[in-house]
């Protein structure tokens, strides 16, 4: 999956997972756990998404601080990644 | 099982202090009157964003703290007052027991329905306070409260089952809360470096019941919101605390149209006291100027 692909994909993710926030309204700079646009029951879903949509897994215990600051952070951290 | 004692000055044994086996202490003469300045330090400090202070009884109604989930994120720390039934019976039964046994122990007989819980962190009883409320302006607010927090082993002035929290507080939207924040890390820094404390700005997480398993305290990691001021390697004697729009959203507090944000300045008196002992030794001679401590 290319980063633009990725990125599209996630911004629906997003929207449709909140239920806080408009297509319109979401920036790919919006920081969506500070405003808790993603609350923290969302977390693992998104690593469950994110596993589905690159088709390669996550190790949460590896995962750095700010990783899934943004839309922005979360494609430059997870598109064409080596596996981990 | 064995601890690591944590960093600071063991106070037993100084004059006016008492340690209890249930984890807690007993200040008098020079200690108690070093929690007071301490206390009034912080205090001068929530003075200049002009907070408002108050005085939050011991318990809260539990409902209360189930509108964030507290009991079952800190199922371990919780400590809940509990009653007899007032049944004569039932009275007159525990009457007859041998309350306490020899092991200190007391057995009771029918209890009436726990409803409440004693205080795990001072900032919780603001929210309850200003549930509903839309707020024109920021809002800063200071309040000292007996904190209880079960642990599996207590240090004296370290880790203990009750202890004081003095919390500033402050709801607004998230610029307004994250300036503040900002500010009083920059005042406390600017003070522990100006008399010699040592102290790192660590982040940390909440200690969540299973935190493996929490996707609470991985949403912490992942998005760090708490950050230690750390004394000694270990010892937490205070923190700073961004809580997003959690508290806002739960307890229905507005501000700008949106749920508020929150964030607190936390400091742990007794691990103030623990930490002065070691930099500045126990005689008061040896301990940096601070107000004159309230009555």
């Amino acid at each position: 999956m290319t980063e633009t692909e990725l990125r599209e994909a996630l911004r629906e993710w997003i929207v449709s997972t909140s239920g806080r926030i408009g297509r319109e309204a979401l920036r790919d700079d919006t920081p969506i756990l500070e405003q808790r646009i993603l609350t923290s029951l969302h977390v693992l879903e998104l690593v469950l998404f994110l596993e589905q949509v690159t088709g390669l897994p996550i190790d949460v215990q590896r995962l750095r601080p700010g990783v899934f600051r943004d839309v922005d952070t979360i494609c430059r951290s997870f598109a064409a990644r080596p596996p981990s | 099982m064995s601890h690591a004692a944590l960093p600071g000055r063991d106070p037993r044994g100084l004059p006016g202090y008492r340690w209890l086996a249930n984890g807690q202490s007993t200040l008098a003469g020079p200690l108690l009157d070093l929690y007071r300045r301490l206390d009034r330090l912080f205090l001068s400090w929530a003075e200049e964003w002009g907070a408002t202070e108050y005085l939050f009884p011991t318990f809260l109604p539990a409902r209360e703290l189930a509108c964030v989930d507290y009991l079952r994120s800190f199922p371990h720390l919780a400590t809940f007052p509990v009653t007899l039934d007032p049944d004569d019976e039932n009275l007159l039964a525990f009457t007859r027991g041998d309350a306490p046994d020899a092991e200190g122990r007391v057995r009771l007989t029918a209890t009436t329905p726990v409803v409440d819980v004693l205080t795990p962190a001072a900032c919780y009883h603001f929210y309850a306070t200003f549930r509903g409320e839309h707020l024109d302006k920021p809002r800063y607010v200071t309040t000292r409260a007996t904190c209880f927090r079960r642990e599996t082993h207590y240090e004296p002035l370290a880790r203990q089952w009750s202890f004081s929290m003095r919390e500033i507080v402050c709801l607004g939207t998230s610029d307004e809360v994250k300036a503040f924040l900002e500010d009083g890390r920059r005042r406390v820094a600017r003070y522990v470096e100006e008399i010699g404390l040592g102290v790192a700005w660590e982040m940390a997480t909440d200690p969540f019941f299973r935190p493996q398993q929490s996707p609470k305290h991985l949403a912490q990691r992942l998005d760090p919101v708490k950050t230690e001021m750390v004394f000694g390697g270990s010892l937490a004697i205070g923190s700073v605390n961004f809580h997003r729009n959690y508290f806002g959203e739960a307890f229905e507090i507005r501000r700008e149209g949106r749920d508020a944000f929150s964030g607190c300045l936390a400091f742990g008196v007794e691990r103030w006291l623990r930490a002065f002992l070691a930099c500045f030794g126990p005689e008061p001679a040896g301990w940096p100027a601070l107000p004159p401590g309230q009555v």
